[in-house]
C-alpha cells in the first residue's frame, strides 16, 4: 500500500475546449510548487496523482499545494491493488484511530468485481465497524466519510480526507496585472484575489526616501514574496516617488496631495503596464474605507486611466473580510509592521473626499507631469521576488 | 563612508582578527579538558580575566565572568543577585533596555522597583536619587556612560551615598559605554557590579563581561558544566574573550591620546553645530564620546535616512520616535515639542578624523535645509 496525494481541479471541467491550456498551466504550477520534492506527477481521469515522494515531506508538499490556485481540493490517499481482502484490512487500519459517526462510501468503477457500490460499502464497513469499538454508523450525519475509489485499472484509492484548496484558476491562464503594492494589508490580499482567478502579477511600490525607510521597502519586498506563494514570481519595480511628492507639497493645494499623488501613481502604473505587458492594474481600494476611496476620489484617480482596466477586487468588501484573508494567506503579519508611516510630512490634515476631475486636473496644471513621470520612471529599481 | 555610531558598535582591530583567528584554528582547545593544550588556554583565560580586572582598577580579589553580550552581563547583575525578600530596587530610568527590562521584569515579580529621575542631559538626578535610598534597598542600577547623550554619573559620589544610606544595597553599573570612554576605576567607585561588551571597544560582538566584587553572590543563569564558577555554564568563548583582551591591550596603551583625540573632535563638532538655533544639543559637556542632537521641525529617521546618501551613517537611539509617537526619554531630554522628534545621536571613535566631521556638518546643513522646508502644517 503506497502513500499517495490525489489533486482534484475545479472549474477547469467548465472550459470545454480549452481544456487543455488550463491544465497544462496547472501541472507547469503544481510541479513548479514542488520543485524541491522528489516526487512523480501522473494524471488519471480528471484527477492528479502526486506519487513516489518522501513520507517525511508529505506535510510539505500538501502545504505547497494549498497555495496553488486551480487546484479544488487535495486529499492524502492510501493506493493499492484491487483486492477483497487487502482493501477491508487497509480500510480496517484507516479508520482503527477514529471514533465517533461514520459512514463509507464506494465508487466502483471496476466493471470486474461483481458486486455494486452500494454492497462493498456496506461489507468494507461492516468490518470497520467490528474492528473499532468506538465507531458508530449514520450514513447521513458522520464525523468521518470513509472514501474508497475502485478503479477500472485495478487501482483502489482509499482517503478519509477532503482538503480545500485556493480553487481558481490556474495562475497564467488570465493575463498577467500589475498590481499597486503599497505595504498596507489591501493591497497584498488584492494580489491575492487576482493570482486565485489565473492572473500573473507583476508589482509596482512607490518609495520616497529619506521619508520612507529601507524597511518600508523590505516590507513590501517580503509581502511580494508571502504573495508569490500563490502568484509564482513577481518582479517588483520600485519607483522613486519623494521628488513628485515634494513637487505636489509645493504646488498644489494641500488638501489635495493625496488626490493627486494617487494620479501620479495611477499615470506611472499604467506606462509601466504597457512597458511590461500587463493586462490590468490591480489595486486595493475597497469603497469608502478612506478619503481617498470614496467614489468621487476613485473616480478622479481612474480617470488618468485610459487605456487599460482597473481591477479592484476587493471594491465591495468590509475591512474585516478583507482582514480575514489577510490573515489566512499569511501575510497580515507582515502588513502591520509599522515601517511605511515613517514620516507624516506629507499627509495633509483634511484631505479632500469629493474631489472633482476639473480640480485635480487644475492643480496639476502647475506641474510638469510629463517631466516628473519620466524621471521616475528612469530610476525604477526591479527586483526579482520568488 | 563616515561612521558616526560608535555608541552602536564599532569596527574590530585587526590585531584582534588575528587573535580570533589563532585561538579559532591553532589553540582551539577547550579549556575544561585535562591535556597540556587545554590547560594552555585555561591558564590564557584566567590570565586575561585578572589582567582585565587590573586595567579596571577593580579590586584584587575581585572575579570576571565572561558573557556573550553586555546585555547578559546586565541581566545577571539584575536577576540573579539574591535580593531581600520585600526589598527595594532603584534604576534609573535612563538606562540600557537591557537594565531598564529586567527591572520591568523584577517588578512583575513582586520587587518594589522605582525609576530614579535624570536630567535633561541624561545624567542621574543626584538629589532625586539620594532622597530614594533607604535601608530596605538591596538592589541599585546606575549606568557609568548614558548611552544616549554620553552623560558621565560620578560613580564615586554614588558609591558613597549607597554605602551611607542604602547599606544592605548591592551597586551594580552598566559599563558599556564608559570603557575605554572615560577613565574606570573599579575600586574607587565601590561598585559591585560591573558590565561591558568588547564591541563597543573594537573588539568582536559577542562577547561581554560581568566584574563581581568578592562577596556578592549570584545563582546561575545558565545551567551546564559548571563554568564560570558555575554562574554561566558553556565552553567558552576563546577565541572572542582573547581577542577582548586584545583590544584591552590597545585601547589602553592609546586611551590617553584617543580620550583627548574624541573630546577635541566632540568640541569641533559643538562649536559648529551651535550656530543654528534650531538644533539643540543634548549632551553635557562631560560626554567622551557621544553628541545627542535634536533638530527642530523634522523627523530623527528622516534626516538619518538624508544623510545616508552622503555615505554619513548616525544612529537615533532609543530617545527618538522611530514609528508613531515619541519615545520615553525624548519628553525628558528635550523639552520643546517641536524638537523631540527630530533626535539623532552621532558618536565618534578614534578612528574618526576631523574631515569626517566636516563631511558631517556639511551634509547635516545642507539636508537639513531642505528638509526643513516641508514642514508639516
Amino acid at each position: 500500500m503506497d502513500r499517495i496525494i490525489l489533486i482534484r481541479f475545479g472549474e477547469i471541467f467548465l472550459k470545454g475546449n480549452n481544456r487543455y491550456f488550463f491544465e497544462s498551466a496547472l501541472v507547469k504550477n503544481i510541479r513548479h510548487a514542488l520543485k524541491d520534492f522528489d516526487f512523480v506527477l501522473t494524471r488519471s481521469q480528471n484527477r492528479y496523482y502526486v506519487e513516489n515522494y518522501d513520507a517525511g515531506d508529505e506535510k510539505a508538499i500538501l502545504d505547497c499545494l494549498l497555495h496553488v490556485p486551480g487546484i479544488h481540493s487535495v486529499s492524502p490517499a492510501y493506493k493499492m491493488t484491487t483486492d477483497m481482502k487487502t482493501v477491508s484490512a487497509n480500510a480496517v487500519s484507516l479508520m482503527a484511530d477514529k471514533s465517533g459517526t461514520f459512514r463509507v462510501t464506494v465508487n466502483r468503477a471496476d466493471k470486474k468485481i461483481n458486486r455494486s457500490s452500494t454492497e462493498l460499502a456496506s461489507e468494507f464497513g461492516g468490518d470497520v465497524l467490528e474492528s473499532n469499538a468506538g465507531l458508530k454508523v449514520n450514513l447521513f450525519e458522520y464525523d468521518t466519510e470513509l472514501y474508497i475509489d475502485m478503479r477500472e485499472n485495478g487501482v483502489t484509492y482509499m482517503f478519509t480526507d477532503k482538503i480545500y484548496g485556493v480553487q481558481g484558476m490556474p495562475v497564467g491562464t488570465a493575463g498577467k496585472g500589475l498590481l499597486l503594492l503599497s505595504g498596507g494589508i489591501d493591497s497584498p490580499v488584492a494580489g491575492y484575489m487576482m493570482a486565485k482567478r489565473g492572473m500573473k502579477l507583476d508589482a509596482v511600490h512607490f518609495h520616497s526616501a529619506p521619508y520612507t525607510s529601507e524597511m518600508a521597502k523590505q516590507k513590501v519586498v517580503d509581502l511580494a514574496r508571502l504573495v508569490s506563494k500563490y502568484a509564482t514570481e513577481i518582479d517588483l519595480y520600485v519607483v522613486p516617488f519623494t521628488d513628485i511628492q515634494l513637487a505636489i507639497h509645493q504646488n498644489c493645494p494641500a488638501e489635495l496631495m493625496i488626490t493627486v499623488m494617487r494620479r501620479f501613481m495611477m499615470r506611472i502604473s499604467e506606462r509601466l503596464a504597457f512597458k511590461t505587458g500587463a493586462g490590468a492594474v490591480i489595486t486595493g481600494e475597497s469603497l469608502g474605507q478612506v478619503a481617498s476611496q470614496t467614489l468621487q476620489s476613485i473616480t478622479v484617480t481612474n480617470s488618468v486611466i485610459e487605456n487599460l482596466p482597473v481591477f479592484r477586487p476587493l471594491i465591495g468588501m468590509d475591512k474585516s473580510e478583507i482582514m480575514k484573508i489577510s490573515r489566512d494567506i499569511g501575510t497580515y503579519e507582515t502588513s502591520i509592521l509599522p515601517y511605511e508611516d515613517c514620516c507624516t510630512v506629507f499627509l495633509p490634515k483634511n484631505p479632500v473626499t469629493r474631489p472633482k476631475v476639473e480640480i485635480a486636473q487644475k492643480a496639476e496644471s502647475k506641474l510638469d507631469v510629463e517631466t516628473l513621470i519620466s524621471k521616475a520612471m528612469e530610476n525604477i529599481e526591479l527586483i526579482k521576488v520568488k | 563612508m563616515v561612521y558616526l555610531d560608535n555608541a552602536a558598535t564599532t569596527p574590530m582591530y585587526p590585531e584582534c582578527v588575528k587573535v580570533l583567528e589563532e585561538y579559532a584554528v591553532k589553540e582551539f582547545f577547550n579549556p575544561s579538558a585535562l591535556y597540556a593544550p587545554s590547560v594552555k588556554t585555561a591558564v590564557a583565560l584566567n590570565d586575561c580575566r585578572r589582567y582585565i580586572i587590573k586595567v579596571l582598577k577593580g579590586e584584587d580579589n575581585a572575579d570576571l565572568i565572561f558573557t556573550a553580550s553586555g546585555s547578559e552581563a546586565d541581566n545577571i547583575a539584575l536577576l540573579c543577585t539574591k535580593k531581600m525578600k520585600n526589598g527595594k530596587i532603584i534604576v534609573s530610568e535612563a538606562e540600557h533596555s537591557a537594565v531598564y527590562n529586567c527591572a520591568t521584569e523584577l517588578k512583575n515579580r513582586g520587587y518594589e522597583v522605582t525609576f530614579a529621575p535624570v536630567n535633561s542631559d541624561g545624567s542621574l538626578n543626584i538629589e532625586a536619587f539620594e532622597s530614594m535610598l533607604d535601608d530596605k534597598v538591596c538592589l541599585v542600577s546606575v549606568m557609568h556612560v548614558s548611552n544616549e547623550t554620553g552623560a558621565v554619573n560620578d560613580l564615586s559620589a554614588i558609591g558613597k551615598l549607597i554605602r551611607k544610606k542604602a547599606p544592605s544595597a548591592l551597586f551594580h553599573s552598566d559599563g558599556v559605554q564608559a570603557v575605554f570612554k572615560t577613565p574606570v576605576n573599579l575600586a574607587e567607585c565601590g561598585v559591585d557590579m560591573y558590565s561591558f561588551s568588547a564591541h563597543k571597544f573594537h573588539g568582536p560582538k559577542g562577547v561581554g563581561a560581568l566584574y563581581v566584587r568578592k562577596g556578592v553572590s549570584l545563582s546561575p543563569v545558565i545551567f551546564g558544566g559548571g563554568q564560570e564558577k558555575g554562574i554561566r555554564s558553556a565552553t567558552e568563548n576563546v577565541p572572542g574573550i582573547m581577542a577582548m583582551k586584545k583590544a584591552f591591550e590597545i585601547n589602553a596603551e592609546r586611551f590617553k591620546v584617543d580620550y583627548y583625540k574624541k573630546r577635541d573632535i566632540l568640541e569641533y563638532l559643538r562649536q559648529k553645530l551651535s550656530d543654528d538655533k534650531d538644533i539643540r544639543i543634548v549632551s553635557p559637556a562631560n560626554s567622551p564620546h557621544i553628541l545627542l542632537l535634536a533638530f527642530k521641525d523634522v523627523r530623527g529617521e528622516v534626516l538619518m535616512h538624508a544623510l545616508e546618501k552622503y555615505g554619513v551613517y548616525v544612529g537615533i537611539g532609543s530617545a527618538c520616535s522611530s514609528r508613531k509617537g515619541v519615545g520615553r526619554l525624548a519628553k525628558i531630554l528635550v523639552g520643546e515639542r517641536a524638537f523631540q522628534e527630530g533626535i539623532i545621536r552621532i558618536s565618534v571613535s578614534d578612528y574618526t578624523e576631523k574631515k569626517d566631521a566636516d563631511l558631517f556638518i556639511d551634509a547635516v546643513y545642507k539636508e537639513y535645509a531642505l528638509l526643513k522646508k516641508f514642514v508639516r502644517v
